[in-house]
């Protein structure tokens, strides 16, 4: 048994020797090729006891080429607990932030498996979900998209490269370079809150920063508490455990019965500005029944995912698009975003003025734009002989417009028969 | 010797006498009257009050049934003739060098109203109920690594033209050089009694397998066309065997394809006279079989014209309550079951709607 323990102890330390002893190497050139990598590592934690292989891997033509990134799950060999508790959250599926795996997922639509599966397979014939993704340059995913999104597989998103002081990922202006912006101002929203104001006056003890709300005691798990990501949540009993576990965050510093009365606030704003941004979504969809959006479906480049279809959900496109589903964009990504996101990170102008507002000023534009198409809409062909005709014609677009309708599953069978036999006047 | 001389002659007076006289025969059997002989058989179009024919014998001639009174109209042979549905106006297409077809007009008398000239070689033309010609045709354009085949639909109407893309396939090297001379045999087009929809044949062949044939269904005035049959390569004769039946004559027997199978055909559809392939037939009865080759054509007042063995024949002895007439409403609805607008069930209802 002794010789056995002695022999490990031998084995392991041979290893170390090893790493380090390739450290060694890799510092006698990188200290003159990139010497701030090597003073940040030998200030950290990392030095003299993970050396440079054990990240990077000795091929150093593949690193050369970008083939070795240091990927999350090199850093979960030793980190494993932050590894799955990240694995676990939406910066799991940084890269898969379209919809992520559905598979585990309620009444899920069957056709989103289609967009990674074949039928009947485990394999995924992509690995990206996303179609603003899929339409951009490549140098476009790379800055625009990738630089976010790789958290999924990239810890040095937050933590840096080569730098293991804590402080780094601490300052919640660590978040900032991804959660800003129009379409989740989550940074902007929260520095102007009570809560930012009050840390940056008197710090995190009284004014909670995000790592305090959304990383509680280091965990890595962002997702704790969130009840509005359809991607993590997977029925009602989801919801209620989420719920509480915001609540147990939001008690430490606050009553019970006003966290829970802040946050059902929250909900009902969402609820209520859903209900806006789905009257957007059914005049749009009823115009293009109509085919009066301009670029048609027909005239537009085909949805990398799904074709030739009017896509007004998560996978939406800015681009080739008609004006209206431009005004629908901005109102469902942006506006929708900080008028939730706002209630939900205590923010009364993001809230009402930046979001609410929006929301509905949008709305109208759309209204607006709706009535102009339908007001343009091409008068129907008479023709010399036709009386009547005309009377047929408008039958004719009424009966597209309704098979449209049936064909998009806005209208039963039973339905679709009803209306027709009506428009036909059948009995 | 005198008696078997004699006898000789009476036996090929008698051999003469019983030799089949070269008569068609009508529905109850007696003969049909020879008015001329034509070039083909379905070189001919007689005008909707049954009073004028125009045929192709030496050229294009125009002849007012029960009478003599003929008058050429052109000595170059069309590819096909047809009359517009208002008898107003009847139309030939001729064929010109380089791939091209004129198209001419002409009013009842004989006169040109029109012509122009399509950059298709024409097979086959027909008027619709409102008064539009169409004229089906195909381009072939030979390079050195094969040919690109391009069947076409002309829509003329006021003297304006405009093309109907059918289908665009590439040939290779060898099957270009092995059918251009009879493409017309193996792509044939056959027109809806309403001049709505067509059943085509579509050429495919793929560099690496054999080149094979696409029956198609198609209502001209909405997109896409549905796949009927897929068939070797081969000479195809398609037909209507019914107002949604079609008959495509081809290698593994006669295929007959019914385009609406929910629909339920009309008492009038069931008394009405049907043609094909060379056979008359009303309801189930077979009134006469007068060969593959023969083309008929029901005019008014019980009477009929029927081409076959290069000859003309006019005949009578039908029910004078038919050929049945096809309104606007019936071409719209027809439209609107293609498009999937209307199912077959609605499409019969509104017509039974609009017959009463």
């Amino acid at each position: 048994m002794k010789s056995l323990i002695f022999s490990l102890g031998l084995f392991c330390t041979v290893l170390l020797c090893a790493a380090n002893s390739f450290a060694d190497e890799c510092v006698d050139c990188h200290v003159k090729e990139t010497p701030a990598a090597v003073e940040q590592w030998q200030g950290s934690d990392h030095a003299g006891r993970v050396g440079c292989a054990s990240c990077h891997g000795t091929d150093h033509d593949a690193i050369l080429r970008g083939d070795s990134p240091v990927t999350a799950d090199v850093c979960g060999q030793c980190h494993e607990k932050a590894y799955l508790e990240h694995s676990a959250s939406k910066h799991g599926m940084g890269l898969h932030a379209g919809w992520g795996c559905t598979r585990n997922l309620k009444q899920r639509d069957q056709r989103e498996c289609r967009f990674c599966h074949e039928e009947g397979s485990t394999i995924p014939k992509t690995t990206v979900q996303c179609a603003r993704f899929l339409t951009q340059s490549s140098e476009m995913g790379a800055l625009g998209c990738n630089r976010c999104h790789q958290v999924e597989s990239s810890c040095a998103s937050c933590h840096t490269n080569h730098v293991t002081d804590l402080a780094a990922v601490r300052d919640p202006a660590s978040c900032a370079t991804c959660h800003m912006g129009p379409d989740h101002p989550q940074w902007e929203m929260w520095q102007t809150s009570r809560h930012g104001v009050l840390y940056g006056a008197l710090g995190a003890s009284v004014g909670p920063d995000c790592q305090r709300c959304h990383m509680p005691n280091g965990s890595h798990n962002v997702s704790f508490g969130i009840t509005m990501s359809p991607a993590m949540l997977q029925d009602a009993d989801s919801f209620t455990k989420k719920r509480a576990e915001m609540l147990s965050i939001c008690s430490e510093c606050h009553s019970q019965s006003f966290s829970e009365r802040e946050l059902h606030s929250g909900d009902t704003i969402l609820d209520q500005s859903k209900k806006l941004v789905k009257e957007a979504e059914s005049i749009i969809r009823d115009l293009s029944d109509r085919n009066l959006l301009v670029p048609s479906l027909a005239q537009r480049p085909e949805h990398p995912l799904r074709g030739r279809e009017l896509v007004l959900d998560g996978q939406m496109l800015y681009e080739d698009i008609s004006h209206i589903e431009r005004l629908f964009f901005k109102m469902k990504k942006y506006d929708l975003a900080k008028t939730v996101k706002g209630a939900y990170h205590q923010n009364p102008a993001y809230t009402h003025w930046y979001g609410n507002a929006e929301l509905k000023m949008t709305l109208a534009d759309i209204k607006a734009e709706s009535a102009r198409l339908l007001a343009s809409d091409t008068p129907v062909e008479k023709r010399q002989d036709g009386a009547g005709e005309s009377d047929a014609s408008q039958v004719e677009k009424d009966l597209q417009v309704l098979k449209r309708k049936h064909d998009r599953g806005a209208l039963s069978d039973t339905e679709y028969s009803r209306r027709k036999y009506e428009l036909l006047g059948l009995e | 010797m005198n008696s078997l001389n004699y006898s000789l002659i009476l036996l090929l007076v008698l051999l003469c006498g019983c030799a089949p006289s070269p008569h068609v025969s009508s529905i109850d059997g007696s003969p049909l009257e020879k008015i001329s002989a034509i070039e083909a058989s379905h070189l001919y179009a007689v005008d909707p009050a049954g009073e004028r024919v125009v045929f192709s014998y030496r050229g294009l001639s125009l002849l007012k049934l029960g009478s003599d009174e003929k008058q050429v109209i052109s000595l170059e042979t069309p590819t096909a003739v047809a009359w517009s549905r208002d008898g107003r106006q009847f139309s030939a297409v001729f064929p010109l060098p380089e791939g091209q077809t004129l198209l001419s007009v002409y009013s009842p008398a004989g006169f040109t109203l029109y012509e122009t000239i399509l950059p298709v070689i024409a097979g086959n033309m027909a008027w619709t109920v409102n008064g539009e010609i169409l004229v089906s045709g195909y381009s072939l354009k030979v390079y050195s690594f094969g040919a690109n085949l391009s069947q076409s639909l002309a829509v003329i109407k006021n003297e304006k033209v405009r093309f109907i893309q059918l289908t665009d396939t590439t040939l290779n090297p060898a099957t270009t050089k092995a059918l251009q001379p009879v493409l017309q045999d193996v792509l044939p087009v056959l027109f809806s009694p309403l001049g709505d929809e067509l059943i085509y044949v579509r050429l495919h062949d793929p560099p690496e397998f054999s080149p094979y044939l696409n029956v198609l269904y198609k209502n001209w005035q909405a997109d896409g066309a549905r796949k009927l049959l897929e068939l070797p390569l081969q000479v195809v004769e398609v037909g209507w065997a019914g107002p949604d039946l079609v008959e495509v004559a081809a290698s593994g027997g006669p295929h007959r394809i019914d385009l609406w199978p929910s629909s339920v055909a009309s008492e009038k559809d069931n008394q009405g006279y049907r043609f094909n392939a060379g056979r008359l037939s009303r309801g189930e009865t077979l009134l006469a079989d007068w060969g593959p080759d023969a083309i008929f054509e029901q005019i008014t007042g019980g009477r009929f014209l029927l081409a076959s063995g290069k000859s003309l024949y006019l005949g009578a002895g039908l029910d004078p309550e038919f050929p049945a007439e096809h309104g606007q409403n019936e071409w719209r609805l027809r439209r609107w079951r293609y498009q999937g607008l209307i199912s077959s069930e609605e499409f019969q209802a509104l017509l039974l709607e609009d017959e009463n």
